[in-house]
């Protein structure tokens, strides 16, 4: 890696909480997916892409450093913020036929987990970007 | 890049990569069993007389039934997810049925009938009313 690609370089603790904020957002999309929306159509397909994306962006994040890292930090922003925008057309309409009228505890400690992630995420963007 | 660094990244990828496999396999093994295997579809088989319906896995069990017209079916919601038994033509509905939650609807006029849940579309069923 070069001295340019380095000089964003966000620490370490940024990188690391990045890391467990995008695996919180795949792991509970791995368990909805496995607890109960695995006989859903469409739906359950997409809950476990989004584990199988959450898996690919953190070993990327563990692995680059520097401006690099601003890749894997976007791709992390969309895959959560893409799960926000999905609750919240489920909780007022329907995506793929299906609806979430409530908001059931999953649904609420789901959120919390995107949020979080979408603001650590966007913090390693922008000092990778630097 | 110095060999220390190296190693270093090499590492933290493995150490995520290790997380991932040690917390997927956790959540698997804590949740599977609690998910049916088969997809939700059309109702299918004779119609059962009953008084009862239970919802779980996103599917009617039993998906057929047959009741005297006036007669309440008690519904029983086993999902973490709100369902509804809604008549195709809208001539009965049971409202809003929370998760992990009991409902009921009460079937007047003879006739067959085919039902769907609200935030469920994929989800079907069939009552014969006498």
């Amino acid at each position: 890696m070069t001295d340019r690609a380095e000089a964003g370089a966000p620490s370490d603790g940024l990188r690391y909480a990045a890391i467990v904020a995008v695996l919180l957002v795949g792991g509970i999309h791995l368990q909805q997916y496995d607890s109960i929306l695995k006989d859903v159509p469409t739906i359950g397909t997409l809950f476990i892409l989004n584990a199988a994306g959450a898996a690919g962006i953190a070993l990327a994040i563990a692995g680059l450093r520097g401006r690099a890292l601003a890749l894997p930090a976007l791709g992390g922003i969309a895959l959560a913020g893409g799960a926000i925008v999905s609750v919240l057309i489920a909780r007022y309409s329907a995506i793929f036929d299906y609806s979430e009228p409530t908001y059931r505890a999953a649904v609420v400690l789901s959120l919390a987990f995107e949020v979080g992630a979408v603001a650590i995420l966007a913090a390693l963007a922008a000092k990778s970007a630097k | 890049m110095d060999a220390s660094a190296t190693k270093r990244r090499a590492l933290e990828v493995a150490v995520t990569a290790i997380l991932i496999v040690a917390g997927g396999g956790l959540t698997l093994a804590l949740t599977s069993g609690t998910g049916s295997s088969s997809a939700a579809a059309a109702p299918t088989g004779p119609a059962e007389m009953t008084d009862s319906v239970t919802i779980a896995d996103f599917e009617y069990d039993p998906p057929s039934i047959q009741v005297s017209a006036g007669t309440e079916v008690s519904i029983t919601n086993s999902d973490a997810a709100a369902h509804t038994i809604t008549a195709d033509d809208d001539s009965f509905d049971s409202g809003t049925i929370d998760g992990d939650a009991e409902g009921s609807v009460t079937f007047e006029e003879p006739g067959t009938y085919e039902f769907f849940c609200r935030f469920h579309v994929f989800m079907k069923g069939t009552v014969e009313v006498e």
